[in-house]
């Protein structure tokens, strides 16, 4: 047991210190999980951007208005990713931040419109978007919490928990609210802080750089974010060495529970309404599309076949957080028969009954 | 053993069924009528066990035999279904990790206990990080640590970089940092639970002097192991497990290789 032991070891750790940029990146590359998903990332961007130089008037990718949306629409899924991503390290899973982005966010502005936080009046209250705020999160996160003690305390999987969650917390959407877009226009200087611009840039992206540099720390260099990949990698392991992996969970279900409000709001505030489904997918603004025409709402609509196959949201909602596996299916039914009944137009018959799903 | 030719043989274990020996002195860790029940299977049945000072304790059984079960209990992983424990003669709880580290317990497990996706120098430092006030890691300083320790307390074969994923290494690198972590966190009591399953002749040697040394340095240990020539090198004490109670009890000096190897074999 000679000292001498670690000569070898030391002589490693210069070497790799040693290494120029390119190896050092190349390493990284070949083994770092995030290290394949950046050089898919900067491919993607490289054939956007080529398509964009080679087809300035169809594909206009490079254009300032493309570049501000695309900004726009990763801040909210990246804050909510943020959340989910670290209850994934830590071994859990949850199904219901889709809605807990709604609920917070429509208990926010419920809240900021009660004390007089709107904009649109007269010495709007300054503060009450802020208390708004406050208390979605706070829900976030004690859901979070909740979610927790359910999955550990009885032993269920978390996809089961939190798949009954996401029933329960779309229902406690409704019952709250209804089913009709609430109004969110908080007052200054709310409005600055979560929907103002830097140049192209606007403040949610911002929030989100600020929330990825904190996860950033916390994850890697903090206790917490040890412990996070501790227990999600081998729990029995975590627990002989006396982490205590309730506790650790618990905390991670309570980020994901309040990113997933602080998401809500941020894509509220940013819309300035907020839809009760805008969390959970597409179907809210489907049938918000087909009403502004003039289809009725009875279970049964008799529609224009032109009208409806238009209306299809052929691109994903900026604002919205990944549609359930569910709409995706029924998305693709849905236009499969718009495009039958074009068809059938075209060629003379009568457009067929369409039941929808209102 | 031979019994006299005319009388029904009686096989020595369940002779002296209380046998034990009394420990000489208040013991650092002492276990009496020990019970652990999974559901209907009890693991450890009225299990008397004690770690005296400066004692390197063999404990022996066929698998099954709840060594394992054993060594957890007093890690303080597995809490005991009914039984006394004192510590230093004073009775104490081990239901939590922290009541065993409280009791300078530290613990090679059989299966490791290692995160596959972790470098080596997190698992070293794994829920023992060494952090500021706020709770964030001093990573150089863990890292120079590791280096110290990866050198000099066992000699592990092949390990350059602390910073390595232990899922790459070779099970006996792993069962190495493993040994690796339990000594340098070490204090009173070190439980080694089939250390040297997968190391090398080299690393053997090499553990068990070090299991020696350390007895000298006044840290006891308990070895469990199936190589009774391993345990005859440095346990001072043998206790011999069968379904989940003691079935045999000597110190090093009252007893042969031969006897130890025949209470293991035929209970
Ligand atoms: N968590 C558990 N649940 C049920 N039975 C267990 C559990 N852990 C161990 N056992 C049983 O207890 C007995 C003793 O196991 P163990 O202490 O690991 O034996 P060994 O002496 O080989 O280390 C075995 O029969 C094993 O199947
Ligand atoms: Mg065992």
């Amino acid at each position: 047991m000679s000292v001498s032991q670690s000569d070898h070891i030391h002589a490693a750790i210069a070497a790799r210190n040693d290494r120029g940029f390119a190896s050092k990146a190349i390493d990284w590359i070949r083994t770092r999980p995030e290290g394949g998903i950046a050089v898919l990332f900067v491919l993607v961007q490289i054939a956007c951007i080529v398509g964009a130089l080679a087809f300035p008037s169809s594909f206009r990718y490079l254009s300032e208005a493309n570049i501000a949306v695309l900004l726009k629409s990763i801040a909210p899924i990246g804050i909510m990713a943020l959340g989910v991503g670290v209850l994934m390290i830590a071994g859990e899973f949850d199904l219901s931040v889709g809605a807990l982005y709604s609920f917070c966010a429509i208990v926010a502005a419920t809240i900021t419109n009660q004390l007089g936080g709107d904009i649109g009046l007269e010495n709007a209250s300054a503060l009450a978007p802020f208390i708004g705020m406050a208390i979605g999160l706070a829900i976030g996160t004690a859901t979070g919490v909740l979610h927790a003690q359910i999955t550990l305390r009885f032993g269920i999987p978390s996809f089961i928990t939190t798949l009954g969650a996401m029933l329960l917390w779309k229902g406690a959407t409704l019952l709250y609210h209804g089913a009709a877009s609430l109004r969110y226009k908080p007052s200054e200087p709310f409005a600055t802080i979560f929907n103002g611009h830097i140049g192209v840039v606007h403040a949610s992206i911002i929030w989100f750089a600020i929330c990825a540099v904190i996860f950033y720390f916390i994850l890697h260099h903090h206790r917490i974010g040890n412990h996070f990949y501790a227990v999600g990698g081998n729990q029995k392991a975590a627990v002989a060495i006396g982490i205590n992996p309730g506790r650790t969970k618990t905390i991670a279900f309570a980020m994901t529970g309040f990113m997933a409000a602080l998401s809500g709001i941020i894509a509220g505030a940013r819309v300035s309404s907020i839809q009760p489904g805008g969390g959970l997918g597409l179907e809210a603004r489907r049938h918000r599309g087909l009403r502004d025409r003039g289809a009725r709402f009875d279970g049964r609509a008799r529609l224009d076949p032109r009208h409806r196959a238009r209306n299809l949201p052929h691109v994903h909602d900026p604002g919205c957080s990944a549609p359930p596996a569910g709409t995706g299916i029924l998305l693709r039914d849905v236009r499969r028969r718009a495009d039958r009944d074009r068809r059938d137009h075209e060629h003379g018959h009568s457009p067929q009954e369409l039941r929808t799903d209102a | 053993m031979s019994a006299s030719s005319a009388q029904v043989e009686v096989i020595p274990p369940y002779e002296p069924r209380a046998a034990g020996l009394a420990p000489e002195g208040t013991p650092l860790l002492e276990m009496r009528n020990i019970v652990k029940r999974y559901g209907g299977f009890v693991a450890l049945n009225g299990m008397d066990f004690y770690i005296g000072k400066s004692e390197v304790v063999g404990l022996l059984g066929d698998n099954g035999a709840g060594k394992s079960t054993l060594v957890k209990m007093m890690s303080g992983i597995n809490p005991p279904t009914s039984g006394e424990i004192f510590a230093n003669g004073k009775p104490m709880r081990l239901n939590s990790r922290a009541d065993s580290e409280a009791a300078g317990i530290e613990t090679i497990y059989q299966d490791i206990a290692l995160v596959d996706s972790m470098p080596i120098t997190r698992n070293i430092f794994m829920g023992r990080e060494i952090t500021n006030r706020w709770g964030f890691m001093n990573h150089k300083k863990m890292e120079s640590t590791a280096v110290d320790i990866l050198g000099s307390a066992v000699q592990i074969s092949g390990i350059d970089d602390p910073e390595k994923e232990v899922g790459f290494l070779s099970g006996g690198q792993k069962q190495a940092v493993a040994i690796a972590r339990a000594v340098h966190f070490k204090r009173n009591i070190l439980l080694l639970d089939e250390p040297t399953s997968a190391l090398s002749v080299r690393e053997t040697e090499h553990l068990l002097a070090y299991v020696r040394d350390l007895k000298e340095e006044g840290t006891s240990s308990v070895l469990v192991t199936h190589n009774i020539y391993h345990a005859f090198q440095v346990c001072d004490r043998f206790v011999v497990m069968s379904h989940g109670a003691k079935v045999f009890e000597a110190r090093k000096e009252d007893t042969t290789i031969e006897e130890v190897t025949d209470h293991v074999i035929r209970t």
